[in-house]
């Protein structure tokens, strides 16, 4: 779906950064501080340009899609997000229909923002002014926008769409995060491919079908959660020893000690 | 849930909207007719009427009505409603409500420019003698976009306009023409430095259909593409950057937004003098009341400021009939203390 050929860029400090981000399918971007994951996001999302090397969207340059038509098609959820206004929450969702301006009708968008904030528990904000609601709550409404922004009735459900996120669970608590990782799970079997950029990396383990650990702006491990997250690749990335304990029931826990 | 019971966005934007529009509308028409009726000369409704429908009425009151009265009044309101537009279009830009149309540099640059030819003006004999009411407009309109022009090319990062560097070098710019402005004080004589003084505080008395025919069009135009902008007005909210991942071409508009504000205000500057607050403090109370979304917000707040415009314009004329005060002390003097109480009372509410 997204597919990176040799990207750098400088500012950011990728280098040599081949990726295959897929539809339907949950991508987790993992590393440490720097090592250029709200970057590689950031060119993927066709948001910042490499250096050199190319990036395509659906088999297409990125550049080429004009933007309303990339707009309908992959939305970004940035790690903290200032609004400039006082505004209500169920307006700042509706932002995320601006795209479909002249396409689809008042009724659908609505349909669409409603189910949104309804997927990310947000629902009950939608009258609340969104600087007067905390962090946590916020960053679900942020979701909640983008998340209406690429979102389809079931009879147009067929087009490729991707969802792109830095840390989209940093600032919630554990019965959100949870939540929040299952539903991009759920997501990704309506065909959406979802690439996002994880700390925990136990929700990785847990909830992506794909795990990239990046360090330093280069990838050095990647593949299914298993694979891509060997103790020695995470403890030298991290700089703290990793150790993967198995259980008999549920999927393996990573400590750091 | 019900399709009726959900909370809808655009209806619930616009339920304020719709009890708020309507009685600025109501607004403006009231304060259209006590500025044509207030004055050195009362003037009732029935005079009012009548000269305008040809009914009987003293030919010199007809004079006053159609000649200044109703020019002015007309004047008032583009003037309100194009720095009221100004100034929630560059909040919107700058992102911040206490931006305006001064940051940009068109009031300075116009200010520089009206403040050369008066004290030099009387130099230029090539200019025809019945150019000579235009000329003063047109050379604060020149002013206004060069310094617009040179702010914003200061501001040029690989192609793209930097708004934060924008802010910045408009202040430093600002600097430079009020400089510019101190030293034409100090070279003028007595007269001239009162002109400069009187034109710096602004005054709708210059106003006249010729002049209304320039401010009257060009006011309708700005606003008109504000309206047409204010969709990425609205995704600009959430950053330069979100708004370009909605799809929006946010480097077109921005400069379309320059250029029309530039443009409307420096029209309304070079004829009117510089006339501040209206651009802060209308956009802000109808935000206020209406909510950000940037249609009727523009709408509102172009009402709004062309309401503020006709009664501070109507008190100028009133305080010291038959002398009039320069209208930029009653619009600092009553919408400055008028702006601290809401700030203030929203701090207090946002505590609480």
């Amino acid at each position: 779906m997204i597919s990176a050929r040799n990207i750098a860029r400088r500012i950011g400090g990728l280098s040599d950064v081949s990726l295959e981000v897929p539809a339907g399918a949950c991508t987790a971007i993992i590393g440490p501080n720097g090592a250029g994951k709200s970057t590689l996001l950031d060119v993927l999302a066709g948001r910042s340009q490499a250096d050199s090397g190319s990036v395509t969207f659906g088999g297409k340059p990125i550049g080429d899609w004009t933007p309303v038509a990339l707009a309908c098609r992959r939305a970004f959820l940035p790690q903290s997000l200032e609004v400039a206004f006082p505004i209500r929450v169920m307006d700042l969702v509706m932002l995320g229909r601006s795209p479909y301006h002249g396409k689809s009708s008042g009724r659908e968008d609505r349909a669409a923002a409603e189910t949104a904030l309804r997927l990310t528990d947000a629902w009950h904000l939608r009258d609340r002014a969104y600087q007067r609601i905390s962090g946590g709550e916020r960053q679900r409404v942020q979701l909640a926008r983008v998340i209406a922004q690429i979102w389809r009735s079931k009879n147009q459900a067929g087009e490729p769409r991707m969802l792109l996120l830095d840390e989209p669970t940093a600032s919630l608590d554990p019965g959100h995060r949870l939540a929040v990782m299952r539903l991009l799970r759920d997501l990704t079997i309506g065909g959406i491919g979802v690439v996002l950029a994880l700390h925990d990396l136990n929700d990785a383990a847990r909830f992506a079908d794909r795990v990239v650990l990046l360090h330093q702006g280069r990838i050095i491990s990647e593949g299914g959660p298993e694979d891509a997250m060997q103790a020695e690749v995470l403890t030298s990335a991290y700089g703290a020893e990793a150790q993967i304990i198995r259980t008999a029931d549920a999927a393996p826990v990573i400590v750091f000690r | 849930m019900t399709e009726s019971s959900i909370a809808v966005s655009e209806e619930s934007v616009a339920s304020p909207a719709a009890v708020i529009l309507p009685l600025l509308v109501v607004g403006v028409i009231g304060a259209f007719l006590l500025s044509v009726a207030l004055g050195p000369i009362p003037i009732t409704l029935r005079e009012i009427g009548a000269a305008l429908t040809g009914g009987p009425v003293d030919a010199m009151l007809r004079d006053v009505i159609l000649e200044l009265r109703i020019p002015r009044s007309l004047m008032a309101l583009a003037v309100g409603a194009v720095l009221a537009v100004g100034g929630t279009a560059m909040q919107g830009l700058f992102r911040n409500p206490l931006a305006d149309p001064t940051l940009i540099g068109v009031s300075g640059g116009a200010a520089l420019a009206a403040a050369s030819f008066i004290v030099f003006g009387a130099s230029f004999t090539f200019i025809p003698d019945g150019l000579r009411l235009y000329a003063m407009p047109f050379a604060a309109f020149l002013g206004g976009m060069v310094v617009v022009v040179v702010i914003q090319r200061l501001a040029q990062r690989d192609g793209r306009t930097d708004i934060a560097t924008m802010l910045l070098a408009g202040i430093a710019v600002n600097a430079v023409v009020m400089a510019g402005i101190g030293l034409l004080t100090f070279i003028g004589n007595d007269a001239q430095l009162r002109t400069i003084n009187f034109w710096m505080l602004g005054s709708l008395g210059g106003s006249g259909w010729g002049p209304f025919s320039a401010v009257g069009p060009v006011a309708l135009v700005v606003v008109l593409a504000c309206l047409g902008l204010a969709r990425v007005l609205d995704g600009m909210m959430l950053g330069e950057r979100e708004a370009q991942t909605l799809g929006f071409n946010v480097e077109t508009a921005k400069r379309l937004l320059i250029v029309a504000v530039a443009a409307g205000v420096g029209t309304a500057v070079a004829f009117c003098g510089v006339i501040v607050f209206v651009g802060i403090v209308a956009p802000h109370m109808i935000r206020l009341a209406i909510g950000p979304a940037h249609r009727v917000l523009l709408i509102g707040a172009a009402l709004l400021g062309g309401i503020l415009i006709l009664l501070a314009d109507t008190l100028c004329r009133l305080i010291v009939a038959p002398a009039e005060l320069p209208i930029g002390i009653v619009t600092s003097l009553l919408g400055a203390p008028f702006f601290l109480a809401l700030l203030l009372g929203r701090g207090r509410d946002s505590s609480a």
